[in-house]
């Protein structure tokens, strides 16, 4: 019966930490605030303290054993100083008054004064040692006996003018006591453990703590072992009986003392070894940590200790020295990237073309790195134009170096006036030789032929470009397009042909624009540069258009960095003309067109300056009067020689008008009185020799004659 | 076109043509002569270099004879065969003061 209750009274922790366990995991209790928390449990605890002074184990000659202590003990160390202090308040209150109903007298302050400071002694176990964590067993064993070694060490220093009976006590209630605590909390601290994880989270191996604290536990153990023995040796070497009593107190004092002592010389170290050491370590490898995951820029500065101070410097400075040594491969790489990029730039043809007949610009603004963006334009012959823009998939070296070899196949497979899509034919199947980085190439190729204004195109994989006719506003030119270059060996590639008609323009570009992102990952867009493209006016040159859409994508990306090449290419068709003749829009841009035309021609035919003077005075009174009064859309001149006589063809599409029935002005008016109208046609008759009109197709036809060797009429 | 300015001692001013004077040519020469006109006590105008005109050149002859008419006048010095002959053709060669370029007066 004795043995069943003192068993129960053990369990009883255990059973009480359970219950709190499982509120705390599976109600609502889990929500409750941290103090009312401790305070439940430091009532419930401190009850139960209540219950084993109430109902303890009677031995003989009124010795009680109770397991009192393990409530507070278990509120402190396993829920909290304040749990543990309200139960040591309550179970040592209790202990101090149960006198007034039957409570011993002897042990009176002794065991009111352990159970109090039990509360108070694991709440800082708690703290100091574990971190507010749950302990180990072999902690919570340890804690446990040396919580009651103390509690018998105090009913001998409370009771020494009695001390023999004192002594009474402690012979009796020591060894089970001391056992009973110490079971009882380490079966509480094991139902209050997590369950245990079923993978380790970092590394099996034992801390430094860990293993110190083992070892030291050992010493400790062994040294009051070693100490207890001798002592023991002792006791029977003295016989007399009032000397025997006292040599027993002796003795048991001592080693009480001994476990008290080694007990708080083992906190110590520990406590110095954790302090001085593992904290210093962690928070070296804290910087460390942060080193390795790329952050440079961490220094180490441990300065408690020299070791950790020097520790702290040479980390430092390996990280100083590795850090020095990227910097210099970075710069290294650099450079040899801004060659590269300076190879690859001045690879491309001279930005802008401008001729009479096509005005023509082209822009690339690499990004940092060096990219695979490319175009290129060139004559063929005086009348055939060739522009091509293009980009290489990827970026970087690689991207540059095919970027290369694409430019000079495609140059080179034009030779011989190769139709376009059989170069596309021939300069895929030759990059998809021996291709082995799998890049590739979209393009967007264009022959324009300057003499009809016939443009035949052929599109791999590449950005539709923009078409504005003249007059109108930018449109996607958007055709069925064909595969990439250098992507499969078979591909077959599609000529299509559009007719450009003057002042048509034609606007190329890479993804680099469409794709250009500003500070919100909104990128620039292809309807955005439509519209940005169609507020241009129809006068701008090639090379305006072109640096109006740089700056609206400058101005959109803003602070964002540039992460693709930004290429782009403008043709403008200003007139189309071969040997004989000119066709234009007739804009006040028009005269220099035509008269460069005109007096070019007549000088390479070695025509008499006198017949030539005439001519272009009479050119610039006929052309001026379609400018300016005929609302044509399109007009050309044609030049013809039939026997002796050279002929100014005029051809336009607008107000049908007959120059030769118009009436002379009075040529003999003072010059108060003398009007302008009508002295152009005036002075072209009278300067040509021959005026023919006829209406025709649509058509104002005129034909004006000058006779070689004839005077003018 | 080119134009070359010179100012004479009597308070008159010389310009010299050269090149084309057409519908491309003349707003320059026009926007030139609106600014000195007013202040000037005569307008001589060489031609000596002038490769040909056109109505549009004349246009701009005939509107400053008219300002200048009471300041000094306009004189057309220098003038080539082929200018002079669209002077003649148009019957300007009657309302300009001109001097041909062999020097003969008319």
């Amino acid at each position: 019966m004795t043995f069943i209750k003192l068993v129960a009274a053990t369990l009883f922790p255990a059973f009480l930490t359970g219950i709190f366990t499982l509120l705390e995991r599976k109600t609502r209790f889990s929500s409750w605030s941290y103090v009312a928390k401790q305070i439940a449990v430091g009532l419930a605890f401190g009850g139960f303290a209540v219950l084993s002074t109430e109902y303890g184990v009677q031995l003989n000659e009124g010795v009680i054993l109770n397991v009192r202590d393990a409530g507070p003990l278990c509120a402190g160390l396993l829920f909290g100083a304040p749990a543990g202090l309200i139960a040591g308040t309550i179970g040592g209150l209790h202990r101090w008054l149960c006198v007034y109903w039957g409570g011993g007298t002897v042990t009176r302050v002794a065991c009111s004064m352990a159970t109090f400071l039990a509360g108070v002694f694991s709440g800082i176990m708690r703290h100091t040692l574990f971190d507010g964590k749950t302990p180990g067993i072999p902690s919570a064993f340890g804690i446990g006996t040396t919580m009651e070694v103390l509690h018998m060490l105090l009913v001998l220093a409370t009771n020494l003018s009695d001390v023999s009976h004192a002594f009474l006590f402690v012979q009796l209630c020591s060894f089970p006591m001391v056992l009973c605590n110490g079971i009882a909390l380490s079966l509480a601290t094991l139902v209050h453990r997590e369950p245990r994880r079923k993978e380790k989270t970092t590394t099996r191996s034992r801390n430094i703590r860990q293993d110190f604290g083992f070892w030291l536990f050992v010493c400790v153990v062994i040294a009051f072992f070693i100490t207890g023995s001798f002592t023991q040796q002792i006791i029977y070497r003295i016989t007399t009986d009032d000397a025997k009593l006292y040599r027993n107190v002796t003795l048991y004092l001592v080693a009480f003392m001994e476990i008290l002592i080694y007990t708080a010389l083992f906190i110590l170290i520990y406590q110095m070894l954790k302090k001085k050491v593992t904290c210093n370590l962690e928070r070296v490898n804290e910087g460390l940590r942060s080193i390795t995951a790329g952050n440079l820029d961490t220094t180490i500065d441990v300065r408690t200790y020299r070791e950790f101070s020097e520790l702290s410097d040479d980390v430092n400075a390996t990280v100083s020295t590795l850090k020095r040594y990227i910097k210099e491969a970075e710069e290294r790489i650099d450079q040899e990237l801004e060659f590269a990029r300076q190879i690859q730039i001045s690879a491309l043809p001279r930005t802008t073309t401008s001729r009479k007949d096509f005005d023509m610009y082209a822009s690339m603004h690499a990004a940092k790195e060096v990219g695979g963006d490319f175009y290129d334009f060139y004559l063929t012959d005086n009348y055939t134009l060739v522009f091509l823009i293009a980009d290489v998939s990827g970026k970087g070296i690689p991207a540059a170096m095919f970027m290369m070899r694409a430019k000079t196949l495609l140059k080179d497979s034009m030779e011989g006036g190769r139709p376009i899509d059989e170069v596309f034919g021939r300069t895929n199947a030759k990059l998809c030789e021996g291709n082995d980085a799998n890049m590739f190439i979209t393009a967007w190729m264009g022959r324009l032929d300057l003499r009809t204004g016939r443009l035949e195109y052929v599109n791999a994989g590449h950005n539709p470009p923009l078409l504005r006719r003249r007059g109108g506003r930018f449109e996607y030119l958007r055709t069925k397009p064909n595969f990439i270059l250098a992507g499969m060996e078979q591909s077959r590639y599609r000529t299509q042909t559009i007719q450009l008609q003057p002042g048509d323009a034609l606007y190329l570009y890479t993804d680099g624009v469409t794709e250009a992102a500003n500070g919100s990952e909104e990128l620039f867009g292809e309807g955005r540069l439509e519209r940005m493209l169609s507020q241009i006016g129809n006068d701008a040159s090639a090379k305006a258009i072109c640096s109006n859409v740089a700056e609206a994508v400058k101005a959109f990306a803003g602070d964002a960095p540039q992460s693709d090449d930004i290429t782009m290419l403008c043709v403008k068709m200003n007139a189309i003309q071969d040997k004989d003749m000119t066709t234009t829009f007739p804009d006040d841009r028009s005269f220099t067109i035509v008269q460069d035309f005109l007096s070019n021609r007549l000088e390479t035919a070695d025509t008499p300056s006198r017949t030539m003077d005439r001519m272009l005075v009479v050119n610039d009174e006929i052309w001026s009067n379609i400018v300016h009064y005929s609302n044509a859309s399109k007009a050309s001149l044609r030049l013809g020689r039939e026997g002796d006589v050279l002929y100014m063809h005029y051809s336009d599409d607008g107000e049908p008008y007959d120059p030769t029935q118009a009436t002379a002005p009075d040529t003999t008016l003072p010059a108060q009185e003398r009007q302008m109208g009508g002295l152009g046609i005036h002075m072209a008759k009278k300067l040509s020799s021959s005026m023919d009109y006829e209406y025709k197709d649509g058509l104002n036809q005129l034909k004006i004659g000058f006779a070689l060797d004839i005077k003018p009429q | 076109m080119e134009l070359e300015l010179k100012n004479g001692l009597e308070g008159n001013t010389t310009i010299t043509i050269k090149g084309r004077l057409d519908t491309s040519t003349a707003p320059e020469l026009e926007a030139k002569l609106d600014s000195i006109v007013p202040s000037s006590k005569g307008i001589v105008l060489d031609m000596k270099d002038l490769r040909y005109i056109s109505s549009a050149g004349l246009r701009v002859l005939l509107k400053t004879q008219k300002s200048v008419g009471g300041n000094g006048g306009m004189r057309l010095v220098n003038v080539p065969e082929s200018v002079m002959e669209v002077l003649e053709i148009t019957g300007f060669s009657e309302i300009l003061e001109i001097e041909s370029q062999t020097g003969e007066e008319r």
